[in-house]
């Protein structure tokens, strides 16, 4: 159980800096906006 | 957060290990190997997927619009012949775990392979998985690496640090700055641990061709720190003296030796059986090795699970330690170069060569256990001293031994006094003349680190040892990926 509660945190975490990915590669730079 | 800062934070972790392997080296290597199997059970498949989407991406850039644009101002030529230049990051990249793994590992996968499958399929997938290991994928973690310095200490013109990609693209912010800073540290402890790993490697194939050809059964730990101790000797030379583009022919020679070792081997073994061999595995090699790339095995378990992890996830996550190291160094001799000229080069050439080379050292193997004269469970057991004995079953073998020694030593030497260089560059914030005090504090830092890598005695510690420092540049590399698209898009768009 304890093995199986790490691997979904460990996995969780990684799908979060995927997210964090997308988000730097589509945000909008506030120069270019100018 | 100064540079002093950074060195000192960076010194301090990298020492951190050293004393914890220098006061206990099973603890040191034992947490590690725990870390890393924790690492690869739940995040190999995010390992995987990293390589593969690096892979992808540097063959999207050669051919997209990005392709043309030059790794310098517009008008920057290259430095360096093609020639030289192929040579050059082919040494830095792979050095002496050509010569250590030539001969072990197609013949440990052989072993491996032949519990499921007949002998014939079980040859030829060992050395499709070991070309595998030490091809496009491999490079691929390079070349992204050293594109994305390249392009922003040269094209941008920003210093050469790892940190500089996330400040040019997300801005001054502290976030940002922060980030860098941490990737900073992170870079020099792996770039270190990585280093004296392989450092350590050398000194158990040097000492273990040594032994055999003085005739002494192993040699153990004395002569390790035999060798240790002359190597020492031999990188501080240069550390202390600038020896101009000195490093550079020692490295052409290490590498003029291992091409010269791979045609001896040709002429004085079964040619036609070898070139055949090659010919073949290369086939095997382009049309499986993409797909090769999604494999996780999820289906199996227990053996092979485990085999998955300790080889094909150890492999990818050793070359992002080096990453670091041979990224600066590839984007140093690259630049003047065009993206699609730069991952063309990195991708294609040492993938070429090391389809050759492990093409003609495991069918060697092969060929010389099938006629009895050496035993692929030896190599698998004794991986350091696998290669001396294949040479023992061709002609003039002392030669061939003398000559390996020297080739291995000579790569640990180049290595190592690059690695200081790049070490003290990185922690003076991307001076490119870093004092020689500080190329001295990590040459030293570099000795006992790859010390304590010897003294654990194994080369499965070493490997975990490597393995947990490079964990987070699966992450960063990413990271730094987004960096380049976003500023290659932002530099299109303002054309």
């Amino acid at each position: 159980m304890t093995g199986h509660i790490l691997d979904t945190v460990l996995n969780i975490w990684v799908f979060v800096f995927i997210g964090i990915l997308f988000f730097l590669y589509f945000k909008e730079d506030p120069a270019d906006k100018k | 957060m100064n540079d002093r800062a950074l060195m000192f934070t960076a010194i301090a972790l990298t020492g951190t290990i050293v004393g914890w392997g220098a006061y206990d080296s099973i603890g040191l290597a034992g947490f590690a190997d725990s870390v890393v199997q924790l690492m690869f059970q739940s995040r190999g498949w995010f390992i995987m997927l990293t390589t593969n989407i690096l892979l992808i991406s540097c063959a999207w850039l050669a051919f997209s619009r990005y392709g043309k644009i030059r790794l310098g101002q517009d008008e920057e030529r290259p430095e360096f012949s093609t020639g030289s230049w192929l040579t050059m990051m082919f040494a830095a990249g792979m050095g002496v775990g050509l010569l250590f793994y030539g001969v072990a590992e197609p013949a440990t996968h052989f072993l491996f392979a032949e519990q499921e499958l007949p002998p014939r399929l079980a040859a030829s997938a060992s050395i499709f998985v070991t070309i595998f290991h030490w091809g496009f994928h491999a490079w691929a973690i390079y070349g992204l690496t050293g594109l994305v310095i390249a392009y922003f200490s040269y094209r941008i013109g920003a210093p050469t640090m790892l940190s500089s990609p996330i400040v040019v693209a997300f801005g001054t912010g502290w976030l940002p700055k922060t980030v860098g800073w941490g990737i900073n540290v992170l870079a020099i402890y792996a770039i270190a641990i990585g280093l004296a790993g392989s450092v350590a490697m050398g000194v158990f194939q040097v000492q273990s061709g040594i032994a055999d050809l003085v005739g002494i059964q192993g040699g153990g730990l004395g002569l390790s720190f035999g060798v240790f101790g002359v190597l020492c000797v031999a990188y501080f030379i240069p550390l202390l003296k600038d020896l101009g583009d000195g490093m550079a022919k020692l490295s052409n020679t290490a590498i003029a030796i291992t091409i010269a070792l791979l045609c001896y081997i040709v002429l004085t073994g079964p040619t036609s059986f070898l070139m055949s061999s090659t010919l073949d595995a290369t086939g095997n090699y382009l049309s499986q090795a993409f797909w090769q790339g999604f494999h996780t095995y999820a289906f199996f378990g227990g053996e092979v699970a485990d085999w998955f992890s300790s080889w094909t996830l150890n492999y990818m996550v050793w070359w992002l330690a080096w990453a670091p190291f041979v990224g600066v160094f590839i984007a140093r001799i690259s630049k003047g170069r065009t993206i699609r000229e730069f991952v063309l080069g990195v991708l294609l050439a040492p993938t070429g060569f090391s389809i050759v080379w492990f093409s003609i050292l495991g069918s060697m193997g092969f060929y010389s256990a099938k006629n009895g004269a050496f035993s692929l469970e030896q190599a698998r057991d004794s991986a350091d001293s696998a290669t001396f004995a294949l040479l023992e079953s061709l002609p003039l073998s002392d030669v061939a031994s003398v000559a390996v020694i020297i080739a291995a030593s000579l790569f640990i030497v180049t290595s190592v006094v690059s690695a200081a260089y790049v070490l003290a560059m990185f922690s003076s914030g991307g001076d490119e003349n870093p004092s020689t005090r500080v190329k001295l504090v990590w040459g030293a830092l570099l000795g006992a680190l790859g010390l304590v890598m010897i003294i654990t005695e194994s080369v499965d510690a070493v490997r975990s040892i490597i393995a947990m420092s490079a964990n987070p540049f699966v992450f960063i590399i990413l990271l730094l990926l987004v960096c380049l698209l976003k500023a290659l898009k932002k530099e299109k768009g303002a054309r």
